[in-house]
């Protein structure tokens, strides 16, 4: 009876383990003053990803050389997981015992020493949180199967992949739509099945709320470290109270888990700009292959991060420096890329909105018709669905952007991801007003947890 | 920021004080904080066109299973059984007959049925498969569906699921 229980919690955590030590080696190098518990929960938020994504890859590799899964899958997968979480565990123990930094687990203490305006947040945060995760409990039983998009593109891949044995190639097949879109969700879900023996609804709702919870865990951590406990708890419950945020969680759409990857790979920028880690930059990279892993934005996203690299260090290092900071990225980028196109190249039918460029691209660039539609839209949906954005610039307009604390790279990242996307709705090749009601509100949410950490880390809020 | 700072920056009357009110009191401040992200969360929720449907309703869909997405691995449970588990099968439901549709659509067919292929039946065209699933919400004329499209019933599996036989392939 508790065995399918037991199974789903053995798939989420056989990656996640060699994950969080990998991540915790990384955030612990890099972020030397940051309070136990802080650090503990950035490296977990960011283990849960890295082991999604991470094992996802395994599982395609594995499609693709043994062309079925079976039990055999399992057992590699567990030894592989145990391999590598005893040699981060010995290389940990070994840098520990050399630099003698044993960083603590101190959640009572960090309460104790908190002040009365950190407990108070704490608390507020916590009730909102509650609040949060009813509803998404409540969403989560009215729709078991997630919204359209998981039904008709996600989960149906998934159901493809795992119920067709060795003809799985089956599940690129043109009929169904955006089969061109990356594996990284569908695979994880079929990774799921795969542990449980069957295709249960639960796999997919735990997996999408995974997601949202390491989402917002990431968040406010991060600001936390970046900029203190108040920032952080404010910009946690600000994700939160973003219903959009919560509703597209629970409907299993892979934009959460795009916005997720971006966040991440914005955090560990933030992490290595301003303590000059490595290690971070290069893991900022893979966290970028795996958003390209997960959706086709993930790939403007590769794109932009690298261009906002060079910007914001353009001014302030030598062209040496630069050249470096790009291949450490590049290092982390390139491996997950390498797949995701190998996927594209071998798998994948033409993207609908790249094959159907033509003459007409220009016309739409032209028309100015098209982005008075955009911004429209656009301005329709801020007021629709971010309420807190007002509240934000206002607090940035009225002196309280901390110059010291501002988080440069983030910011252009999220400016250049926004103009790429606007011009992306501009040449659609898709009727414009479908285009933009099937889509703006998912595509502006995955920039959303990006923004509020630029924001968040820059902000100055009243002491 | 401090209060001088406050000051030399000229806000108004009421906005300085207001914040020296946020300034000095860290209990105010919190309960602020954390009012206005209970509002902005409930207001959220209410504004969300999900949420906004009677609460009352959605937990009765919920526990009596009536909701359209849990219970459309159900509606296809018995035709998928008569069907082969690979292949490719056609697809209609009212809009093919240019009639008002009230289905769940191709999408959600083929979400049940997978691993089996769907593709939709487009009207005037030839079908180029043997089983063809009539996917009908309102209910319509069978007669009308086999003598327009040319297909014999094979079985009908009631809540207007019908899986009809291309007597003119024998693919």
């Amino acid at each position: 009876m508790l065995l399918p229980y037991l199974l789903i919690i053995l798939f989420i955590s056989l990656p996640f383990i060699p994950s969080f030590f990998l991540t915790k080696h990384i955030v612990e190098q890099a972020l030397q003053n940051t309070p136990g518990i802080v650090l503990y929960a950035i490296s977990a938020c960011l283990a849960v990803g890295l082991g999604f994504g991470l094992s996802s890859l395994y599982l395609f590799l594995w499609l693709i050389v043994v062309r079925s899964v079976s039990t055999g899958y399992v057992i590699s997968e567990v030894l592989l997981c145990i391999g590598f979480t005893v040699l981060l565990l010995y290389l940990s123990l070994r840098q520990r015992k050399s630099a003698d930094t044993l960083r603590r687990f101190d959640a009572l203490q960090a309460f104790k020493s908190a002040t009365l305006t950190q407990k108070i947040a704490c608390f507020g945060f916590g009730m909102v949180a509650i609040v949060a995760m009813v509803l998404v409990a409540h969403m989560v039983l009215v729709f078991p199967h997630g919204g359209f998009d998981a039904w008709a593109i996600w989960n149906m891949r998934a159901r493809f992949l795992f119920l067709s044995g060795a003809s799985w190639a089956n599940a690129f097949n043109p009929v169904m739509p955006h089969t061109d879109y990356p594996l990284l969700l569908p695979l994880t879900v079929m990774r799921g099945w795969v542990y449980v023996g069957t295709d249960t609804q639960y796999v997919p709702a735990i997996v999408a709320v995974t997601f949202t919870c390491a989402t917002v865990g990431l968040l406010a951590f991060a600001v936390m470290a970046f900029r203190g406990v108040l920032h952080g708890f404010a910009a946690g419950a600000v994700l939160i109270s973003t219903t959009l945020f919560l509703l597209q969680g629970v409907y299993q759409t892979a934009d959460v888990p795009v916005a997720y990857y971006s966040l991440a790979a914005l955090t560990l920028i933030t992490i290595s700009e301003r303590t000059g880690n490595s290690l971070a930059l290069t893991m900022a990279g893979a966290f970028s292959g795996l958003a390209a892993w997960t959706k086709n934005e993930g790939l403007l996203l590769i794109v932009v991060v690298a261009v906002s690299l060079v910007l914001s260090l353009l001014r302030r290092q030598p062209l040496k420096t630069i050249a470096c900071q790009a291949l450490l990225f590049g290092a982390g980028v390139l491996p997950v890329l390498a797949l995701v196109m190998y996927f594209k190249v071998v798998f994948a039918p033409p993207n609908d909105l790249v094959s159907g460029q033509g003459q007409q691209t220009l016309r739409m660039i032209l028309n100015v018709g098209r982005y008075v539609r955009i911004i429209g839209a656009i301005a329709g949906e801020l007021i629709k669905d971010y309420l807190w954005l007002p509240v934000i610039f206002i607090v940035l307009i009225s002196g309280g952007i901390k110059r010291a604390a501002v988080t440069r790279t983030a910011f252009i990242v999220v400016g250049l991801m926004s103009v790429g996307y606007f011009f992306v709705y501009v040449t659609t090749p898709l009727g414009l007003e479908y285009h933009l009601g099937s889509s703006l509100d998912r595509v502006m949410l995955q920039m959303w947890p990006g923004f509020l950490l630029a924001s968040f880390t820059s902000m100055r809020l009243l002491r | 920021m401090h209060l001088p700072d406050l000051r030399r920056k000229g806000y108004t009357k009421a906005f300085y004080r207001l914040r020296v009110l946020i300034l000095k009191h860290s209990l105010f401040k919190g309960l602020v904080f954390i009012a206005v992200a209970l509002i902005s969360l409930l207001v959220n929720a209410y504004q969300s066109p999900y949420l906004k449907s009677d609460f009352g309703v959605m937990l009765s869909d919920m526990v009596n299973r009536r909701n359209l997405s849990t219970n459309v691995d159900k509606r296809f449970e018995k035709i998928k059984k008569a069907l082969p588990v690979n292949g490719h099968v056609a697809y209609m439901n009212n809009r093919t007959l240019n009639l008002i549709d009230k289905s769940g659509g191709l999408y959600q067919t083929q979400y049940s049925l997978a691993p089996l292929l769907v593709s939709e039946v487009v009207s005037g065209t030839k079908i180029k498969y043997e089983w063809v699933i009539g996917d009908f919400n309102p209910p319509v004329d069978v007669s009308v569906v086999t003598s327009r499209m040319h297909l014999d019933v094979n079985q009908d599996y009631g809540d207007g699921v019908i899986l009809f036989h291309n007597a003119g392939d024998s693919q």
